[in-house]
């Protein structure tokens, strides 16, 4: 392994999900899979999201999963059958599941997410209380994937969330390896921002479509912050991989994404460029994760920074000014060609 | 044609207002010196330091009171200059110039102040290039 690799391979070390935490959550995503089979007209059950993809990171937050209902026992349902909302029929799967899954987790509550019951279990794992997030799906009469709910819209939506998984698992175990790191990678450097601007499952898809076979993490980690960055810059949107749902949606402006991506792979074409000297390897590394690689400078920096984004006066003397006490009011930067 | 109205003479041009400043700027930057303003601010009041915002390094900061605008120092520094809030002619956009006066420099505040604020803009610069994200508010054009 190359220097990078190594830098990556320490970051990687400190977002692992921790095993307790890990076994719990698949624990109790049987547990609800199970339960919710019991349901009144359930056909089948399913696990989804990056439990399922092994793309996990620490803290283990959630287990994602659906539950598939027989459209026979549900005409009036989803925009194929008789148009009928979802809230009713998640409001009776939260009053089938509480019960149950409170045999063996006394202290459980189910409440509703966007797309169906949502646990919350009240029993906490090394201090992670990771919840179960159920998807409440129909079968397309037309078309592949399933209708799953807009609770928040109280409407049906078109996705393959089973589909999904299958193309994040796929390819040969060692393509499947270096995808998975990129992917957690990716996710680390996302969270690392205060306003993250593209959600997990984007990072996912890019890192499907732009990490090959044949890549290491470096390259391939790298490959998916540039290629998604060119992608912005063209204006081009990320299409479904399963081909089922809308375009995916950044979680911020595009131009504001793309620079981010397109420094982050600079930052990685730079410790690629650097192998051999341990020192600047950080140095680029710590650019791109600066809460997680060691670099003095970028820590300082880091800190600084976090202090100016707020709305208070910072004391002169953390900026690195010395002096009397002084207390230096943020501004508004003048912006573009001033 | 009447000769121009008389004008109240700029600050900087007592002797006394001018070594005042740079003697509080030596307090803490005994390096600190006058220095020539450039050409385009001839007539203007120079002083020129060395500071060094955490993570960035040391950069030598050169502050030009402009004969046409005395309370509003424009700054430049050396180093790197790609940055989204940069002047046309290099300076730092420090604050946006209508802003209230408690979000701005004020000649009263001192110039360690002033270097507080250079200091966080050159600290931003410097995220800004590592992660394309500009910390804090922006008045954008």
């Amino acid at each position: 392994m190359g220097m990078t690799a190594d830098v990556l391979a320490a970051v990687r070390k400190q977002i692992d999900a921790e095993d307790e935490p890990l076994t719990e959550v698949r624990t109790r995503l049987a547990l609800v899979r199970g339960t919710a089979l019991g349901f009144d007209g359930a056909r089948r059950t399913y696990a989804s999201g990056s439990l399922a993809a092994h793309t996990m990171n620490h803290p283990v937050t959630d287990g994602d999963g659906g539950v598939v209902l027989d459209r026979r026992r549900f005409l009036q349902l989803g925009p194929e059958g008789g148009g009928e909302h979802p809230q009713e029929t998640v409001r009776d799967l939260c009053k089938h599941l509480g019960p149950l899954v409170r045999e063996v987790y006394p202290e459980a509550r189910v409440g509703t997410s966007k797309r169906g019951p949502k646990i919350h279990f009240g029993c906490p794992v090394n201090g992670q209380d990771p919840t179960v997030d159920m998807v409440l799906a129909l079968t397309r009469r037309e078309g592949s994937g399933l209708w799953i709910p807009n609770l928040a819209k109280n409407t049906w939506e078109p996705s393959d969330p089973e589909k999904h998984v299958d193309l994040l698992n796929s390819g040969s175990p060692s393509h499947r390896s270096i995808r998975r790191k990129a992917i957690r990678l990716a996710k680390t450097w996302n969270k690392q921002f205060s306003e993250p601007g593209v959600s997990s499952f984007m990072l996912s898809v890019w890192a499907y479509e732009f990490v090959e076979p044949g890549m290491g993490v470096p390259e391939g980690l790298r490959a998916l912050f540039a290629k998604s960055a060119q992608r912005l810059k063209a204006h081009q949107a990320t299409p479904d991989p399963a081909g089922v749902s809308a375009n995916l949606r950044l979680l911020l402006p595009a131009d504001r994404v793309q620079r981010r991506l397109q420094k982050a792979a600079d930052a990685l074409g730079e410790a690629l460029l650097a192998e051999g000297d341990e020192q600047e390897v950080a140095a680029a590394l710590a650019r791109a994760f600066p809460k997680y690689v060691d670099d003095p400078k970028s820590k300082q920096l880091a800190a600084a920074v976090q202090l100016l984004a707020g709305r208070s006066a910072v004391p002169a003397s953390a900026l690195g000014v010395a002096g009397p006490a002084v207390l230096v009011p943020p501004t508004r930067s003048f912006g573009g060609t001033c | 044609m009447g000769r121009p109205a008389w004008r109240h003479p700029h600050w900087f041009k007592r002797p006394a207002n001018r070594i005042r400043f740079l003697q509080v700027l030596r307090l803490d930057w005994p390096g600190a010196r006058i220095a020539a303003p450039r050409r385009e601010f001839r007539g203007g009041f120079a002083v020129q330091t060395r500071i060094e915002p955490v993570g960035v390094g040391q950069r030598t900061v050169d502050i030009v009171f402009p004969r046409w605008q005395p309370e509003e120092p424009k700054v430049f520094v050396d180093g790197p200059a790609d940055s989204p809030h940069r002047y046309r002619d290099g300076s730092l956009c420090i604050w946006f110039p209508y802003d209230p006066p408690e979000a701005r420099w004020h000649r009263p505040d001192g110039p360690t102040a002033l270097l507080g604020h250079v200091a966080a803009h050159l600290i931003k610069e410097e995220h800004h290039r590592r992660t394309g994200e500009w910390p804090g508010a922006e008045a954008l054009h």
